[in-house]
């Protein structure tokens, strides 16, 4: 695997809370498990970027206020990116495990 | 250096005496605006070294306390701990405050000041209510960090633990207080706080002697070579005093302990007044942990057990088993002795985000007490009281309703407790099919329409603190008008006289259970009027019990009589100071 690719994705916030202080502690936690650099920035209606947060940071992640319906671009690289990337967009698909 | 001889004149909240060394102490929920300080170049490394090592003692003690959360309490509870972990290490925050030290040449402090200003104005500023409460997270930990920084310098030089202190500080919260360890303290001296705060109540309850009001400029130019005396009797702070004035104030430290070691001894005899009358003496609770003291104090029961600690400062409800349990095991502690439990009063400066959320321009004539127990959370009253009837069956169990203001509020809550007794009944549960519910006199509508609640309750509690705030208009809290807190107020003698009076009609009994009851200075008053039992903190009982019996009922009902026709509350107050002085003048340096 090359530690040069970088992963990138779009991802919407989907529960109704949006991405608010536990799930985003949870987010700082799976990104903390892996060697990777990972951002979210967020997206404005036309899909231009805009803020960008370090997945590591709980107060960079809720400066975004994120609500529901946000959608942001994932990033991750490093030698570990596949896999985070892979655990970070299957924790936004699950609506951080909030909701049915 | 320390400063000259000199006798700064505060206010007293706590009685006793202290002498000893300064100990500053700067808080560890508040921190403000630090120097703008400059390092150079070359200490910069240092610099980051400090504010690493003040994360990592941060880091410890937010872990330590999430185990004692853990311990005390619920799991659960100890997830707010979590998230201040996260915050301490917030690449974000640490990379701001780096920032600030490495290119800015700011020291660690002004730095972290700036990056928390930072965060907190973002936040602050946010549309959503949630995120905007995230503000105060960020200022916690700060504060924490702040601390931990200031004493890294501390214990590189003067500050010596070793021996116990007096404590000056901007202001303590009452968590602070309630972690003051009394064998490093010897008391404390504030600049904000008012008799009433919780923090005076907690120092009174440890017996540490306490002063508020010092000169805000004070605190910031002791040391710890100033030598200080803390007079909690006359509220004066001597720094630096001559030895003859040292002298003099050990010599009253050393008959103020034979005279208490003497009072204490007293715990077996009888509260009763030279011509026959008995009063009762019971004791204030708080916490379950401390009915072993009680016991020691020769308390005939406990007259007020406040509920709130146990739903304060968690995240999830108790459920009733939980509060079922602490309610046994409080009962068969009392062995039998009465115990009065009061229902949940939050509201007004006691709140949770998990009770209600309120945003009441006045939250102490809101939805406070038994009205936010009836309107907004039924069904917390609900839980508590089912817990309270099935544990009634281990011993003398009483209830108690907070801030009771129309008849109305009994009629709801004792048909509500029927229906409770026919749901346990038909789950065949065990219960207390005759439960004795009283009400807390603590607003003038419930004391002018004592006749009127007195046929549907078993008992009155008199709760002075806010009886005194409600009659007066004056908010507790507020130092502009802390001179109007007066309990001896004429107006105030005249609403428990009224409640009395309409208790022995209808054959009920009356308790004051505030701040007055422990107060030797009060109690001739209060049982001249006819007040049946008093509550206090247990460390009070043994005085309260002397002045009891140095005098005669006859006496002190004639002090009642003069007191409540005197027009305020300082020629109400001496009266009944003159006949303490006249029967029991030992007490005056106690």
């Amino acid at each position: 695997m090359n530690t040069d690719d970088v992963f990138e994705r779009e991802i919407v916030v989907d529960n109704s809370m949006g991405l608010h202080a536990r799930p985003a502690a949870q987010l700082v936690r799976i990104a903390s498990g892996f060697d990777a650099t990972m951002s979210v920035e967020k997206l404005n209606k036309e899909g231009e970027e805009g803020e960008e947060a370090d997945c590591r940071s709980v107060l960079s992640l809720l400066m975004l206020a994120a609500g529901k319906g946000t959608r942001l671009l994932l990033r991750a690289s490093g030698p570990q990116a596949e896999e985070a990337f892979r655990a970070v967009v299957e924790f936004f698909e699950s609506k951080f495990g909030e909701e049915e | 250096m320390a400063l000259p001889t000199q006798t700064i004149q505060a206010i007293a909240v706590s009685p006793g005496i202290a002498l000893g060394r300064t100990m500053r102490v700067t808080g560890q929920t508040r921190y403000s605006e630090p120097e703008p300080r400059r390092i150079s170049d070359a200490e910069i490394p240092d610099e980051l070294a400090r504010y690493s090592s003040a994360l990592s003692l941060t880091r410890g003690q937010l872990m330590e306390l999430r185990q004692e959360v853990r311990d005390k309490l619920k799991a659960q509870d100890a997830e707010i701990f979590d998230a201040h972990l996260l915050l301490v290490d917030d690449k974000a925050m640490t990379a701001e405050v780096e920032k600030g030290v490495r290119e800015n040449h700011y020291a660690a402090e002004y730095a972290l000041y700036l990056a928390t200003e930072h965060f907190v104005s973002v936040f602050s500023g946010m549309a959503d209510e949630y995120l905007r409460e995230r503000a105060s997270d960020i200022r916690d930990v700060t504060a924490r960090i702040f601390a931990n920084l200031t004493n890294i310098y501390a214990h590189n030089g003067e500050i010596d633990l070793d021996d116990r202190r007096i404590i000056i500080a901007q202001s303590l919260s009452p968590s602070e207080t309630a972690k003051l360890d009394p064998a490093k303290v010897l008391g404390f001296a504030v600049v904000t706080g008012s008799a009433t705060s919780h923090t005076a109540i907690l120092a009174r309850s440890m017996q540490l002697p306490a002063l508020v009001g010092l000169p805000p400029e004070l605190p910031e130019r002791l040391t710890a070579d100033d030598k200080l005396i803390i007079d909690g009797f006359s509220g004066k702070l001597l720094i630096n005093p001559d030895a003859r004035t040292e002298e003099a104030y050990r010599l009253k430290m050393a008959e103020a302990g034979q005279l208490r070691t003497k009072l204490e001894s007293e715990s077996e005899l009888r509260p009763e007044t030279t011509d026959g009358f008995i009063v009762q003496l019971a004791a204030n609770l708080d916490s379950p942990d401390m009915v072993d003291e009680v016991k020691r104090s020769g308390a005939s029961g406990i007259g007020l057990f406040r509920t709130e600690y146990l739903f304060l400062n968690r995240q999830t409800l108790p459920e009733e088993e939980e509060q079922f349990e602490v309610y046994k095991k409080l009962l068969v502690g009392c062995d039998n002795a009465p115990l009065i439990v009061r229902t949940l009063d939050v509201g007004g400066d006691k709140f949770s985000a998990n009770i209600y959320r309120s945003n009441e321009a006045n939250p102490f004539l809101g939805l406070r007490g038994i009205r936010l127990c009836l309107h907004e959370r039924r069904d917390i009253l609900e839980t508590q009281l089912r817990a309270l009837l099935r544990a009634g069956v281990f011993g003398t169990l009483r209830v108690m309703l907070p801030m009771v203001s129309s008849v109305r509020e009994v009629i709801e809550v004792r048909s509500l407790v029927s229906q409770l007794q026919q749901q346990l009944e038909n789950e065949g549960k065990e219960f207390v099919s005759n439960l004795s519910l009283g009400i807390m006199v603590e607003t003038p509508a419930a004391a002018l329409m004592a006749d009127r609640f007195a046929p549907l309750v078993d008992f009155f509690s008199i709760g002075t603190n806010d009886l005194v705030q409600y009659t007066m208009a004056i908010d507790r809290g507020n130092e502009r008008v802390a001179y109007l807190y007066r309990p001896a107020h004429p107006a105030i003698l005249e609403l428990i006289r009224r409640t009395v009076e309409a208790a022995n009609r209808h054959n009920i009994w009356v308790s004051v259970c505030g701040q007055v009851a422990a107060d030797a200075a009060m109690v001739p008053l209060l049982v001249g009027l006819g007040v049946h039992e008093l509550s206090m903190t247990p460390s009070a009982i043994a005085v309260v019990r002397r002045v009891i019996r140095s005098m005669s009922m006859y006496e002190m009902e004639q002090a009642a009589l003069t007191a409540l026709n005197c027009t305020n509350a300082t020629d109400a107050l001496a009266v009944s100071e003159a006949l303490l002085n006249l029967r029991a003048p030992e007490l005056a340096n106690i």
